[in-house]
C-alpha cells in the first residue's frame, strides 16, 4: 500500500460491470515522510468519496480492491483508495 | 489503473486458445497532459473502444481476471474515458 494525493477525476460510462459502485480517481503518490510526490499519477478506484486535494491510502492489490467493490474474481482492477487520511492536526 | 490512447488494431489468425474471439488493440500509454509517457503496449480490449479513443487500462496479474478459464494476457482496456480532470 502507498499514500497519496488525490489529483483528479475519470469519468466512464462504458467499463467492466466490476467497477459499476467505484468512482475512478486520479492519485499521485507521495513519500510518507515528506509528502514529495515520487513516482507517476495512477487511476485507483474509490468507494470512500475522496476529495481533490485529500490524502489516501491505496491498496495495490486485485484481492483488496475486489474485496472493496464487493464483486468478484473477473474484477481487472489492482488500485483502490482503502482509507481517508485525517489532515495533520493542523487541517490544511 | 493507467490512461491510455488505442491507436491500431492486430489481426492475427494463429492464437493461444482462449483469445481467437479477443479484440486486440495497440495502445498508447499517456500521462495525464495526454502526453506519451512511454513504449506502446499491446492490450485485450473488452469494452470495444475505437480508435483514438482514450481509455484506463490495467496492467499487470489483474489484467487477466476478466476472463474464464483466464488468458494469458498482461494488459487489459477496462474502461473508456469519457471525460478527466486533473491538476498536477
Amino acid at each position: 500500500m502507498f499514500i497519496a494525493m488525490v489529483k483528479g477525476t475519470v469519468t466512464a460510462t462504458k467499463k467492466h460491470p466490476s467497477m459499476a459502485g467505484a468512482r475512478l480517481l486520479i492519485v499521485q503518490p507521495i513519500d510518507a515522510m515528506s509528502g514529495q510526490p515520487n513516482g507517476f499519477p495512477q487511476i485507483a478506484a474509490d468507494v470512500l468519496g475522496a476529495a481533490k486535494g485529500m490524502r489516501v491510502l491505496v491498496v495495490s492489490d486485485g484481492r483488496g480492491v475486489q474485496d472493496m467493490l464487493k464483486t468478484d474474481h473477473h474484477c481487472p482492477l489492482r488500485l483502490g483508495i482503502m482509507a481517508l487520511i485525517d489532515p495533520p492536526a493542523g487541517g490544511r | 489503473m493507467y490512461l491510455g490512447k488505442v491507436i491500431g488494431r492486430i489481426e492475427a489468425r494463429i492464437r493461444l486458445p482462449g483469445l481467437e474471439t479477443q479484440r486486440l488493440v495497440l495502445l498508447e500509454p499517456l500521462d495525464f497532459n495526454q502526453q506519451p509517457i512511454r513504449w506502446t503496449i499491446l492490450a485485450v480490449d473488452v469494452t470495444g473502444a475505437s480508435e483514438g479513443a482514450l481509455v484506463v487500462y490495467e496492467e499487470g496479474r489483474e489484467a487477466a481476471n476478466p476472463f474464464d478459464p483466464p488468458l494469458a494476457v498482461d494488459a487489459c482496456i477496462v474502461a473508456i474515458v469519457d471525460d478527466y480532470q486533473y491538476q498536477a
